[in-house]
C-alpha cells in the first residue's frame, strides 16, 4: 500500500471525525466529553474540559446561547442537550478549576482596540501564551458585570490579573500605521473601531487587514455571543502567528463553524425528553441526568454489526493505518498479520457504512501484498490448501453425461456439498440429468475461492485455468453451480464460462417429486457469498413458497446477511474467531422469532458451520432430496441433527463419492481397497483432538506407514505406549499408540512445524 | 549457539524401540522459516531419534512457530 492509498482509506472512515456539535461551536467545545463527565457526576472534570478550549471561561460558560443545539441528534429524540444551561450549571457548581498556567513572557505588546467578548477573548488568549495584551477602552467590560453571576465575574478578573492583561482608558491612536509600529500587533476588536479606522480586511477568514500586523472583526459584524468570542480568539492566533513570522493560515480550515462529516444511527435510538431547567437553572442532580441524554455520537457502524471488527477493538481507520505499518516493519513483528488474516471477506461493511468502506478489499489486498512479499505465515492458510488441492485432485471429477461425448450443461456442485453431503450430490445430480433434455455433466472441481481469500494470486489463476481446461473438454457446458460461492468465484474470476444457480434451474425445470413439504416454518440464512445476488436469493424465496415453507427473515438478511464464520478462510486463520462468528450468527437467527425455528440455509458450508454450535440447521436440499442413498454414510433421519462432517470424512466422502459414481454411472470398474494396508482405529480423545489440531487420518495413515517401514518409534515403559512421528512436507505428525494384532490403536495426536536435526 | 533447556521432566522411562536405548538428554538442533535453535531433548543416543512431547509442541513451540512467522 503507498502513502496515497492510505490516506484515501483513511479519509473514508469518519469515526475520528469530531461529533456534530463540536463542529458546530464555533469554539469547538468538546460538548461529547463535557457531557460524559457531567453524566457521571465528575462536575470538576467537565469544567476543566469548558476550562480548555473556552476563552474567558468564567464569562463564556454562562453567556453561552447553545449554538451547537441545532445541529444536536437528539434534536428530533427528545429535544437537542440543554449546553447552555449545563454550562451554567458547570460554572457555578465546580469546585475545582484548573490552575492558570501562562507561558513564560515572550517580549511581545498587543494593542486591542474597543472592549467587549472579542476583545477580553482575545486578550485571555494572548495573555495565555506569554504575550501581553493591553485593552484600549474606556468600557472593556460594556454591561457583562450586571449580567453574569457576582462570583464568576470575580474569578474572571482574578484570572485576568493573575495572567497580566492591561487595560487603559487613553485616547484612541490616531493614526493606525504609527500605532501598528509602535506595537507588535494591533487588534480592532469592535465593529466601531473596525468601522474608526476604515481598514479593509484582506482575508476574512484569519481577519487579517491591508496591514500586515493589523487584525479586525468585520465591520458591520453580526454574531452571536460564542461567535464574538470566537473572533477573539480567531485575532490573538492570527496576532500570534504575524509575529512568529509563521503561516497565518496553515492549518486553520475547521475554525469557526464547520459542517462534521461523522455519521450516527440513531433509526434505533429512542427519544428521551428535555429535562426542564428551573428558574435558577439546573440542579446538579437534574444537571446529570440531563448531560446523561446526550447520544456520545461516534460512527462505529461496521464495527457494532461485525464479529471481526469488534474483536480488534478498534476500526476501519485505525485498521488501514496498521496495515500500511505492518507492511512497511523490515525488521521486527508484524503484529496485524492476525487481524488482516481474520476478515471473513463478506463485505457486510461496505454495505453498513454511510462512506462504503469495503474492509474486505482492504485485507485481501493487504494480503495478496504478503503473499508477493513472502511475509505471510505460512500456517495461516496452509490447511485449506491442502485441502483445496485434494478436492482439484484425488476429489475431482470431470465426466460428461453417461455415454454423451459432450454436454450441454454441467453440474458443478462445488467441493464443500460433496465432502459434506455426498448423497445430495449423487441425487442433485440424477435429478437434473433425467428432467433436462440435453445431456448433463458433472463437474466436481473447487471453484478457487480459498486460493483467492489466501491472497495467494499464481494458485487461483492455475485453479481457474484447471477449470478452464475441464470446462472446455467437456464441450463448454453451461455450469450448474450449487454452492453459492462458486456462483460468486465463477462470475468473478471466469466470467465467460456460462452459469446458473441450482435453483435457478430447479426452478425452471420443476421441483424433484420426493421434495418433502416440512409443515415447521424456518429461519433463513443467506450465505454472505449471496450478498449481491439477488436472483439467487429470490429463487430460493420462491422454492421455499412452493414448498409451502413459512421463512422468517432474520434482522440481517439478504444484502444486509452476516457470515457463518468460514468466509475468508477465518476458520483457518482464527479458528476461536471463526467460532465467535458461527455463534454470533446462529444466536441472530435464534433470536429473530419468538418461539426458536430451525435454519433453513443452502451452502454446504453454511450448514455445517451454524449446525456446529449445536443450532439445528438444515441445506434446502435436505428438502428436495430426503431419501438418502444407503451406500454413502450419512443420517436419513432428521436432517437437522446430522452431525457436522470432520475434516477426514470431508476427504473422504469426496473421495466414496468419486467412486461410485464412477462405477455406477461411468462403469468403471470398483477400486480394490489395498488389505495389506495396516488397520487403524482411534479413541474418541484422539480424534476430537485431530479436529481441533487439524490433524487428518491420512496424515495419520502416513506415520503409520513410517513406522511399518523403518520400525522407528520411542516406547514410554510406564504407560506402555509407543510414540512415533513423520514428517511429509512442512509439519511434523506425531502419534501415541498401541499396537497389537488388530492392528494401531491411535490414543493422541500432536503436530508442529518446526523442524528437528538430529544430533550429528 | 547457546542449548535452550525447556524440559525439567524425567524422560528415563521412555526407550528407542528400534536401538533398545534410554532416552538422554542431548543438544537438538529445531529449524523454522531461517532460524535456529539448539534445545536440550530427550533422544536416542544411538541412532538420534529426538521425542517431542505433546505440551512442548503445543505450548513453547508453537508460541515460537507463531512469533517466528509475525518476523
Amino acid at each position: 500500500m503507498e502513502q496515497h492509498e492510505l490516506r484515501q482509506w483513511e479519509a473514508q472512515c469518519t469515526q475520528e471525525e469530531l461529533p456534530h456539535c463540536q463542529t458546530r461551536c464555533p469554539l469547538h467545545i468538546d460538548v461529547r466529553n463535557f457531557c460524559k463527565k457531567l453524566a457521571a457526576g465528575k462536575i470538576n472534570e467537565a469544567w476543566a474540559i469548558l476550562y480548555k478550549s473556552m476563552p474567558i471561561p468564567h464569562i463564556a460558560a454562562n453567556l453561552c446561547e447553545g449554538d451547537c443545539m441545532d445541529s444536536c441528534l437528539r434534536h428530533e429524540l427528545g429535544g437537542s442537550i440543554n449546553m447552555p444551561e449545563l454550562e451554567r450549571c458547570c460554572a457555578a457548581n465546580a469546585t475545582k478549576t484548573p490552575p492558570l498556567r501562562p507561558l513564560p513572557s515572550k517580549g511581545k505588546k498587543v494593542l486591542i482596540i474597543g472592549g467587549g467578548l472579542t476583545a477580553l477573548a482575545a486578550a485571555w488568549d494572548l495573555a495565555k501564551k506569554g504575550i501581553t495584551p493591553t485593552i484600549l477602552s474606556e468600557n472593556p467590560y460594556e454591561d457583562l458585570a450586571s449580567v453574569l453571576p457576582e462570583d464568576s465575574f470575580a474569578q474572571h478578573q482574578a484570572a485576568f490579573e493573575k495572567l497580566g492583561v492591561l487595560f487603559s482608558s487613553e485616547d484612541l491612536p490616531s493614526n493606525l500605521n504609527e500605532a501598528s509600529d509602535a506595537w507588535d500587533a494591533v487588534l480592532l476588536a469592535t465593529q466601531e473601531a473596525a468601522a474608526l479606522y476604515d481598514c479593509a480586511l484582506t482575508d476574512p477568514a484569519i481577519l487579517q487587514t491591508e496591514i500586515s500586523s493589523v487584525f479586525s472583526v468585520p465591520s458591520p459584524c453580526i454574531a452571536t455571543k460564542i461567535e464574538r468570542i470566537a473572533q477573539g480568539k480567531t485575532l490573538a492566533l492570527s496576532a500570534e502567528r504575524s509575529m512568529q513570522n509563521v503561516s497565518l493560515t496553515a492549518g486553520r480550515e475547521h475554525e469557526g463553524s464547520y459542517q462534521s462529516r461523522l455519521h450516527t444511527a440513531v433509526s434505533s435510538i429512542s427519544s428521551l425528553p428535555l429535562l426542564p431547567a428551573g428558574e435558577t437553572g439546573y440542579d446538579e442532580a437534574t444537571a446529570m441526568l440531563e448531560a446523561g441524554r446526550c447520544l456520545q455520537c461516534e460512527c462505529m457502524q461496521c464495527v457494532d454489526n461485525c464479529v471481526y471488527l469488534a474483536e480488534f477493538k478498534s476500526y476501519p481507520k485505525v485498521y488501514a493505518r496498521q496495515v500500511y505499518n505492518n507492511a512497511a516493519i523490515v525488521m521486527g513483528t508484524r503484529y496485524a498479520n492476525k487481524m488482516i488474516n481474520s476478515c471473513m471477506l463478506c463485505g457486510l461493511c461496505e454495505e453498513i457504512c454511510p462512506e462504503d468502506f469495503a474492509v474486505q478489499n482492504l485485507c485481501l489486498t493487504a494480503r495478496q501484498d504478503m503473499v508477493a512479499a513472502s511475509t505471510m505465515p505460512p500456517s495461516a492458510h496452509e490447511f485449506a490448501l491442502r485441502d483445496m488441492a485434494f478436492a482439484n485432485t484425488a476429489g475431482m471429477l470431470a465426466m460428461n453425461a453417461p455415454s454423451a461425448s459432450a454436454s450441454t450443461y454441467a453440474f458443478f456442485p462445488g467441493c464443500q456439498l460433496p465432502a459434506i453431503s455426498p448423497h445430495l450430490v449423487e441425487s442433485t445430480y440424477s435429478y437434473l440429468r433425467d428432467s433436462l433434455e440435453e445431456p448433463v455433466g458433472l463437474f466436481i472441481h473447487c471453484c478457487g475461492a480459498p486460493a483467492h481469500w489466501a491472497g495467494q494470486k499464481e494458485l487461483t489463476q492455475a485453479t481457474t485455468d484447471q477449470i478452464q481446461k475441464q470446462w472446455e473438454n467437456m464441450g463448454k457446458p453451461q455450469l450448474i453451480t450449487g454452492c453459492p460461492t462458486c456462483a460468486t468465484m465463477l462470475a468473478e474470476l471466469l466470467p465467460h464460462i456460462p452459469t446458473r444457480s441450482l435453483w435457478a434451474v430447479l426452478e425452471e425445470i420443476g421441483l424433484p417429486p420426493t421434495a418433502r413439504l416440512p409443515k415447521q416454518p424456518y429461519v433463513l440464512h443467506d450465505p454472505c457469498s449471496t450478498r449481491h445476488d439477488e436472483p439467487m436469493r429470490d429463487h430460493v424465496r420462491s422454492i421455499a413458497s412452493t414448498l409451502d415453507i413459512s421463512i422468517s427473515e432474520p434482522h440481517h438478511t439478504g444484502v444486509l446477511t452476516e457470515c457463518c464464520g468460514y468466509g475468508g478462510l477465518l476458520d483457518t486463520a482464527n479458528p476461536e474467531l471463526s467460532r465467535k462468528a458461527s455463534e454470533h450468527r446462529a444466536e441472530v437467527l435464534s433470536s429473530c422469532t419468538e418461539e426458536e425455528q430451525d435454519i433453513l440455509t443452502y451452502c454446504a458450508m453454511c450448514r455445517d458451520m451454524l449446525a456446529r454450535t449445536g443450532k439445528r440447521t438444515i441445506h434446502l436440499l435436505d428438502i428436495l432430496f430426503p431419501n438418502c442413498n444407503a451406500a454413502l454414510a450419512c443420517c436419513n433421519a432428521d436432517p437437522a441433527t446430522i452431525p457436522v462432517t470432520g475434516f477426514s470424512d470431508r476427504r473422504e466422502n469426496r473421495i466414496r463419492l468419486k467412486e461410485h459414481l464412477l462405477t455406477t454411472l461411468w462403469g468403471e470398474k470398483e477400486h480394490v481397497a489395498d488389505t495389506d494396508a495396516p488397520t487403524i482405529t482411534y479413541t474418541e480423545q484422539a480424534s476430537a483432538n485431530m479436529e481441533e489440531r487439524r490433524i487428518l487420518r491420512s496424515d495419520i495413515r502416513k506415520v503409520v506407514t513410517h513406522v511399518e517401514e523403518t520400525g522407528e518409534s520411542l516406547f514410554n515403559t510406564e504407560t506402555e505406549r509407543h510414540v512415533a512421528s513423520f514428517r511429509p512436507v512442512t509439519v511434523t505428525y506425531w502419534m501415541e499408540y498401541t499396537k497389537d494384532e488388530n492392528g494401531y490403536c491411535i490414543h493422541n495426536v500432536w503436530s508442529h512445524r518446526m523442524q528437528i536435526l538430529p544430533p550429528k | 549457539m547457546n542449548t535452550l533447556q525447556v524440559l525439567h521432566d524425567d524422560f528415563s522411562h521412555w526407550k528407542c524401540t528400534k536401538c533398545n536405548e534410554q532416552l538422554v538428554f542431548a543438544p537438538v538442533e529445531l529449524v523454522y522459516l531461517e532460524s535456529k535453535f539448539s534445545v536440550e531433548l530427550p533422544t536416542c543416543p544411538s541412532c538420534g531419534y529426538v521425542l517431542i512431547p505433546e505440551s512442548l509442541a503445543l505450548e513453547k513451540m508453537a508460541e515460537v512457530e507463531r512469533l517466528l512467522e509475525d518476523k
